[in-house]
């Protein structure tokens, strides 16, 4: 099963690039393929130009402090019998930088908001706010450049999703930190992001500026996603492109363009070849018949 | 000025733990009329799906309706007897859930399962009910029906998961379908597909429909009228139009504020600050004045009553006068 197939976009420093696609799109594995938590079958993952995949475990394990992951679900990601202090020190103490412990401890959980009486608790006396707020810190302890976010608010209610795009927003500007934001929740995405990359069935079928991609969506998957998106403003008219068909299974992706089953514009040549990634305008790529 | 479908008045539901009695329903009340989409809206723990299970009385055993009524058209359904209730449940009244492995038996196949149900609520023999059951899976557009009876549930997608659930709840025709977060489990784009069925069987059908969700998007794009719930209480209530565009309650207001939107763009978002109330010891006065950043003096010592402003909308707040 080809979970991701020849995935390729770069990340700048000081960017948030936004990940979208529905369940299956491949882009949660593509997150851990990037930290190497999942071992990519090939390719490279440049990181400040050296490729992750060709380091060794020493190497790796230096480097890995740079790269950092939040996962959707605290409750799942937090080990339950560690307490908040243990949780935030284990970056810490995994990479040996045990000096100054404790405020190294205050310092982080301040970071995300939260003061000094929460380092004694344990998961389940907290929020999934607060859990996810544990999960921030632990994923900063390391001071890294690049965090990769897998869903890290889907779980949450809405009024302490946006405690946590706040904090995030924060954090990104204060510590000049890089995201890979991946979610299949639109509004957030646009929200948070600066560049996006939109997924389907194992491919990145588009990327750009979010605000072309949003304004001028290339891709018709692009535009169907964004148009399935309910908003909460009735006075909102939008021409609603409602697909037909289910998702294909990734173990037997159609033959051709991957959407081509459910594409309201597929030609004959979808069928028979996959469309290449091409730049169509300033930074905005798409990989479609249409288009090339 | 027809009379609803549904009249739900003064609710109060407690919950026996350990920790002490859960409040988790503190007079809830609203109507449904009929072929109306009422949306219930509201967070973690504000009581939505409590208020559903307690319609059809089936809150957990620890649970105690204290208080109130549940008017299905004049009977009230808390007088009834648990078997008059279960002939009610998916026969006037059908559920469904958030996620359809839970509603659905894996080792048997979709097609069995809907034909049982047939059977029992209609009364039909089973070949019948099969045929029914074909009529069934193309009111929700199921592709190539008599197939996909033989199917079992781990060999249709999620979205066609939730189609038979809705196929299931809907064979007995019912006056009313309380559908609790019937979209959270499944893809947008699919998620845009079960609302537009669901829309066109409430229109073709007269189907009252009572949507549990947490999502403001949904309820703006199919709803015809609102409640907002919060810590046990509707706190704003009225024609989907007016709480979203012009919200009274400071928790409606926050809420829609929160959410992100083309807007709210590389900003921050308001928030509202703090966390939902203990509702074991829950707060005096209105529940959500810890939160409220207009709050009064009153509004520490004295629940605000239901204040209906016009024919479309009533809140439940100090700061609102008649």
């Amino acid at each position: 099963m080809r979970a991701v197939d020849g995935v390729s976009f770069s990340i700048g420093e000081g960017e948030v690039f936004g990940l979208v696609g529905e369940s299956g799109c491949g882009k949660t594995t593509l997150g851990r393929c990037i930290l190497r938590l999942i071992e990519p079958d090939a390719g490279r993952i440049l990181y400040d130009g050296t490729d992750l995949l060709k380091l060794n475990k020493r190497e790796l394990k230096k480097t890995r402090q740079h790269l950092q992951i939040v996962f959707q679900n605290p409750l799942s990601s937090l080990d339950a019998r560690m307490s908040v202090r243990r949780l935030v020190a284990e970056p810490l103490v995994a990479h040996g930088q045990t000096q100054q412990l404790g405020r190294r401890i205050l310092q982080l959980l301040e970071l995300v908001g939260m003061g000094e009486e929460f380092a004694w608790r344990y998961p389940h006396e907290l929020s999934g706010g607060q859990n996810q707020r544990v999960a921030i810190a632990r994923a900063l302890a390391l001071d890294p450049r690049f965090v990769v976010l897998d869903e890290p608010t889907s779980a949450l209610d809405v009024s302490v999703q946006a405690q946590i795009l706040n904090l995030l927003q924060d954090l990104q500007d204060r510590l000049g930190l890089s995201y890979l934001f991946i979610s299949h929740d639109l509004n957030v995405v646009q929200h948070i992001s600066n560049r996006v990359g939109v997924m389907y069935l194992g491919k990145v079928v588009e990327t750009g500026d979010l605000h072309e991609v949003w304004e001028k969506p290339l891709h018709p998957y692009t535009e169907a996603l964004l148009s399935s998106v309910p908003m909460p403003d009735p006075d909102l008219k939008r021409e609603r492109k409602v697909l037909s068909g289910e998702v294909p299974s990734p173990v037997n992706p159609p033959p051709g363009c991957r959407f081509s089953p459910r594409c309201a514009c597929v030609m004959d040549i979808c069928k028979r070849s996959e469309p290449q990634m091409t730049e169509v305008a300033t930074n905005h790529y798409v990989a479609c018949h249409l288009h090339t | 000025m027809t009379s609803p479908l549904l009249s739900v008045e003064d609710l109060r539901v407690h919950f026996d733990t350990y920790e002490g009695v859960v409040k988790a329903l503190d007079g809830v009340g609203f109507e449904i009329l009929d072929g109306e989409m009422f949306g219930l809206v509201g967070e973690t723990g504000c009581g939505k799906t409590i208020t559903a299970l307690s319609i059809i009385r089936l809150i957990p055993e620890n649970g105690r309706i204290i208080e109130g009524k549940i008017l299905f058209r004049t009977e009230n359904l808390l007088d009834r007897t648990e078997e008059e209730m279960r002939r009610l449940r998916g026969g006037k009244i059908s559920m469904i859930f958030q996620d359809p492995t839970v509603s659905l038996n894996p080792v048997f196949t979709v097609g069995q399962q809907i034909t049982d149900v047939i059977a029992v609520h209609q009364h039909v023999e089973r070949k019948e009910a099969a045929e029914r059951a074909v009529e069934a899976f193309k009111l929700v557009a199921l592709a190539d029906p008599e197939k996909t009876l033989k199917l079992y549930p781990h060999e249709l997608s999620g979205g066609m998961q939730q189609r038979v659930i809705i196929a299931m709840a809907l064979s007995s025709n019912p006056d009313m379908l309380i559908a609790d977060e019937p979209t959270s489990s499944v893809d947008v784009t699919i998620q845009a597909q079960l609302l537009k069925r669901l829309l066109e069987i409430k229109s073709s059908e007269n189907l009252a429909i009572l949507l549990i969700t947490h999502n403001m998007g949904i309820v703006a794009e199919t709803c015809d009228k609102v409640g907002v719930m919060y810590a046990g209480n509707v706190v704003e209530m009225g024609a989907m139009r007016g709480v979203l565009k012009n919200p009274l309650h400071p928790y409606t207001k926050g809420l829609l504020e929160a959410i992100p939107k083309p807007q709210t763009r590389a900003k921050r978002l308001p928030i509202v600050k703090g966390t939902i109330p203990d509702l074991i010891n829950r707060p005096r006065g209105c529940a959500f004045h810890p939160r409220c950043p207009y709050t009064m003096e009153i509004c520490r010592d004295e629940k605000p009553a239901t204040v209906e402003i016009d024919q479309d909308k009533c809140v439940a707040c100090h700061l609102v006068k008649r």
